[in-house]
């Protein structure tokens, strides 16, 4: 197993006219907390989305456990242990909490089913901070809740890379700071994490390396509080004040 | 729990025997009924069991009736009966696996026209063909098969359907078309191999549609391509399917018996109207009652009991 778990490698993307994402490349390592930052618009969702199979690349190659995998279906990178949550949450209608998280474990590379993955769901919702909760109706979920039913979702197969696209944003004070405390605890399980976050403090809290994305391309990646630092990256958040 | 499932079981075990003995009180006002019954029931399960968890709306029944119907049409003077419902069957799941493969990657819309098309596209081929090749638009199907027979192959029919529906809930492939209806970028991210599975199950209802158009070919006596592939079989189907409501598996039969009784009633008032009632009818059960009566059921007499 070698220590590189994810390899970006000059991935570049259109949408027609739009360059989304132009000649990225990064590698992740194993086991540690990766984090892809960047103002609106920057293209770490598409990152994410090209990373799980929602997007093709147009080109350059992605490869996760030193396997090629930027030509395969989202369903193959999912089996292969890469698993995410979304940034708008996605919520399955029809479905209860328990059953919308035994969704991740049901068709996974590991499969359980009946009475274990529903024992498995429950477990999953209590780590999450949702014990007890796996039969109530979906409209009773708030918000925050339901983007705990979608990280038990993605953790409940056991990935080997976990994506988390801006999953701490929105929560308050509080369950910030038990959220940070859980991705913690992912990590510390063995789980390779990256983060899209605007959240700096939870970047600083969370990640010893980080990735600068403006507007497709890479501007800065290293260690976290450089890469926090540099000239480039304060300019693309805070504006090029040549500009102004 | 099981108590009550050992009593749906012995409740459906005496349904379906009773029904068995209805051709024999010779009545044939009742069998007429209760063939309609069953063969809209038979259409509109099978129709849900696909439509209702994963939204897609087809209007292709009238394209698989139709093919089964002409399958018996063409083959009746020389090919065994029963042998034709196989083959039947077979030619239906084998187009519902072709139009699946080609057409459900697509998004619901462009899923929904195209099954319109296909019941008037295989119409006008065979209307082609015949005018053509055999110089007369239609087929006789002269058998000695009587309604009473045709009342019990759809029973069993509606039977296996059910057993289907019931090893579907608790399946992982109903499972999977659960969460493709919730959200079809989530299940491809969970593992599911989406396009099978929508595949597999419109081949069901594909091949259903088939074998019913088959079974129910020798009660017509005489096909023409514009009365079995009627696109208002198809509507019927999915109005009754949406009246009863998709979610339970009892639900599309609980809109077949009033509608069947509805339509005999306006085709013998207002035969000239009855696409226009239809077209009504389609409006206010999708405003009036979304969940369908199998919904409202659950609402009136359920409310507040079942929370788990």
């Amino acid at each position: 197993m070698s220590d590189v778990v994810l390899e970006v490698s000059h991935v570049t993307k259109r949408f027609g006219g739009l360059v989304a994402v132009d000649d990225v490349s990064f590698t992740v390592k194993r086991a540690g907390v990766l984090g892809l930052i960047g103002p609106n618009g920057s293209g770490k969702t598409t990152m994410m989305n090209l990373i799980t199979g929602a997007h093709q690349v147009t080109s350059g190659d992605i490869y996760f456990d030193d396997r090629l995998i930027s030509e395969l279906p989202s369903r193959k990178i999912f089996l292969r242990g890469v698993s995410r949550t979304f940034q708008l949450v996605k919520p399955l209608a029809g479905l209860t909490p328990a059953e919308s998280v035994m969704a991740g474990i049901v068709f996974s590379r590991k499969p359980l089913w009946g009475r274990e993955a529903v024992k498995a769901a429950e477990r999953m919702l209590a780590r999450v901070g949702l014990e007890g909760r796996g039969g109530a109706p979906l409209s009773s979920l708030t918000y925050i809740d339901q983007k705990r039913v979608e990280l038990a979702r993605a953790l409940i197969s056991d990935p080997t890379l976990l994506l988390l696209d801006e999953w701490l944003s929105g929560l308050n004070a509080t369950e910030l700071l038990e959220g940070i405390e859980l991705i913690r605890s992912i990590a510390a399980e063995g789980t390779t994490i990256v983060l899209v976050e605007h959240l700096m403090d939870a970047v600083r809290e969370l990640c010893q390396t980080s990735v600068v994305m403006n507007v497709g391309k890479v501007i800065a990646a290293g260690d976290t509080a450089a890469v926090l630092s540099h000239p480039e990256v304060i300019n693309a958040y805070l504006g090029d004040t040549n500009d102004a | 729990m099981s108590t009550t499932r050992r009593t749906q079981w012995l409740l459906a075990i005496i349904v379906f025997v009773a029904l068995a003995f209805l051709p024999v009180i010779d009545q044939p006002y009742w069998l007429t009924i209760g063939i309609s019954i069953l063969m809209y029931g038979v259409l509109a399960t099978s129709w849900a069991l696909f439509s209702g968890p994963t939204h897609y709306i087809s209007l292709a029944t009238a394209a698989f009736y139709g093919l089964g119907a002409y399958v018996v049409g063409m083959g009746i003077e020389s090919v065994w009966y029963p042998f034709l419902l196989v083959i039947a069957t077979a030619l239906g799941a084998l187009l519902a696996l072709v139009v699946g493969w080609a057409t459900l990657r697509l998004s619901g819309v462009y899923f929904v026209i195209f099954t319109l098309g296909l019941a008037e596209f295989i119409r006008q081929i065979i209307t082609w063909v015949q005018n053509n090749f055999t110089g007369s638009r239609g087929v006789y199907v002269l058998t000695s098969i009587e309604d009473k027979h045709i009342f019990w192959e759809l029973l069993v029919l509606a039977a296996v359907v059910c057993l289907f529906g019931v090893w579907l809930k608790q399946s992982r492939l109903g499972f999977a078309l659960r969460v493709i209806g919730g959200d079809e970028v989530v299940a491809s991210h969970v593992g599911i191999h989406s396009a099978k599975a929508k595949v597999l199950l419109f081949s069901f209802s594909g091949a259903v549609a088939a074998l019913t158009g088959a079974i129910l070919a020798p009660r017509l006596s005489y096909i023409e391509p514009s009365m079995v592939f009627s696109a208002d079989l198809s509507f019927q189907v999915v109005i009754m399917a949406l009246l009863g409501g998709v979610h339970r598996l009892w639900g599309p039969i609980v809109g077949v018996i009033p509608f069947t009784f509805l339509w005999e009633f306006i085709a013998a008032v207002a035969p000239t109207q009855t696409v226009l009632l239809l077209g009504v009818a389609f409006l206010v059960i999708v405003y009036f009652i979304p969940q369908g009566i199998a919904g409202l059921i659950e609402k009136w007499f359920l409310k507040g009991g079942r929370h788990e």
